[in-house]
């Protein structure tokens, strides 16, 4: 009986460690002794895109359930400004949306997506949580450990914490606390060099709040 | 004698209209005709395909590479290649999806997603031959004779009338498939597909009715 109860346990764990399964090569960490948080930060803003025309593959994934498509995105972080256009693999868009940091606008929706909630909405709100403020502030507190280097910020009603590490000593993670609660975290796992910047071309973010994850890979720099 | 005058001018006005309605009338019959016959001595056809789409949104297109292969009746598989891969394949028994980033097999259920079955009833549609029906549904104009190209507009009432404004169909000169389809959508983006070494009536492996499969 108890060997059952093992075997039950174990195939869940397997089961949701499926699910949840990282699509991305693990990160290499190196020890990070001799690189100070200022510098890195520096570092890391020099070599960043701050003009990004990308098309990447989205998969969502909520409650076993995948679905994916293809973005179409534009990014100016020099403004904070984004356009978005959204399709399937055969070429029918999705959806099409403007946005700042302070407003998003919907410019198409297809009408089976309206039934699924504010998705507009939800997609400028990811958007923003990725691609904006992938720097950490000069007065974030810094902790250095030997293979991550952290900066934490106050963000909004909340905390922002960044981690930095790997060999080429970019960024890998960003979480985002509200009340102590981790509600979101974005996990950056490669990022591509082009015309001598830096574009985010492997990375999920996962909704602890709501639940799902969104995998984004890079598949052209326009 | 006004009266007469005036009874000239209305059965000469009604003869002008009657001629101006008729003839491309017959022409066009004449050409779907022609096409229908022509298209259905293809059983099966392969061929790549590049989709270009313009979004109204943005300055640069979007690229879509791949194979779709026909056969008749009502087989198709779409494959994708880049920028990521993806298929579709719609058989007697089945419409199923699959791409490599989520590596899962889904069934796709066309009553669900009416854009879909739109753009999956205008392929078969473009490439069956069977234009004439097709009347019901759109109103079709000659563009140019040689070589062959028609313009289909959706009537206001059909379900492609949602969102397509206009297609363009270019037919190769001997009109036996299609060169290009040029899709103006109601939202101002297009989409150009141009189909390239084409064959016709070849076999076609049967792998590629199995939608996981990838192909080269």
């Amino acid at each position: 009986m108890y060997r059952f109860k093992f075997l039950l346990l174990l195939c869940l764990f397997l089961g949701c460690a499926g699910c949840t399964s990282i699509p991305f090569k693990n990160i290499d960490y190196v020890a990070l002794d001799n690189i100070s948080p200022e510098q890195l930060r520096q570092e890391f803003k020099v070599s960043l895109a701050q003009k990004l025309a990308v098309i990447n593959s989205i998969v969502f994934q909520y409650k076993w359930r995948n679905f994916s498509a293809l973005g179409y995105t534009y990014l100016d972080l020099t403004n904070d400004t984004f356009q978005v256009s959204c399709m399937n693999p055969v070429g029918i868009k999705l959806f099409e949306l403007t946005g700042n940091r302070n407003e998003i606008t919907s410019n198409f929706v297809l009408r089976e997506l309206l039934q699924r909630g504010d998705l507009p909405q939800a997609v400028g709100e990811d958007i923003r949580r990725i691609y904006f403020d992938l720097l950490p502030q000069t007065e974030a507190k810094t902790e250095k450990q030997k293979y991550k280097i952290i900066f934490i910020q106050p963000m909004g009603s909340g905390i922002m914490k960044y981690v930095f590490g790997g060999k080429d000593h970019l960024l890998i993670e960003k979480h985002y606390y509200e009340k102590k609660r981790n509600l979101w975290s974005v996990y950056y796992y490669k990022f591509q060099a082009n015309k001598g910047s830096l574009y985010p071309s492997g990375l999920m973010l996962k909704h602890h709040r709501f639940g799902y994850n969104l995998i984004i890979r890079l598949k052209e720099v326009l | 004698m006004k009266k007469a005058v005036l009874f000239f001018i209305l059965c000469a006005s009604l003869s002008f209209t009657n001629l101006y309605a008729t003839e491309p009338d017959k022409e066009l019959d004449t050409i779907l005709t022609t096409l229908e016959e022509k298209m259905s001595t293809v059983e099966s056809m392969q061929t790549d395909f590049v989709q270009e789409k313009n979004l109204a949104l943005f300055k640069q297109k979007l690229t879509l590479k791949g194979k779709i292969f026909i056969q008749k009746p009502g087989m198709l598989s779409w494959r994708v290649f880049t920028p990521m891969r993806y298929s579709l394949v719609i058989t007697a028994k089945s419409i199923n999806q699959w791409d490599e980033d989520t590596n899962q097999t889904q069934s796709v259920s066309l009553s669900a997603n009416p854009a879909f079955q739109v753009a999956i009833q205008q392929m078969q549609n473009w490439f069956s031959g069977n234009y004439r029906p097709m009347q019901g549904d759109y109103y079709i104009r000659i563009i140019s004779r040689q070589p062959l190209e028609l313009e289909f507009i959706p009537k206001e009432k059909s379900v492609a009338g949602n969102f397509i404004q206009k297609v363009n169909v270019l037919f190769q000169s001997k009109q036996q498939y299609i060169k290009k389809i040029d899709i103006l959508e109601k939202t101002g983006d297009t989409t150009l597909l141009e189909f390239i070494n084409t064959q016709l009536n070849q076999e076609i492996s049967p792998k590629v009715w199995k939608v996981k499969s990838i192909l080269e």
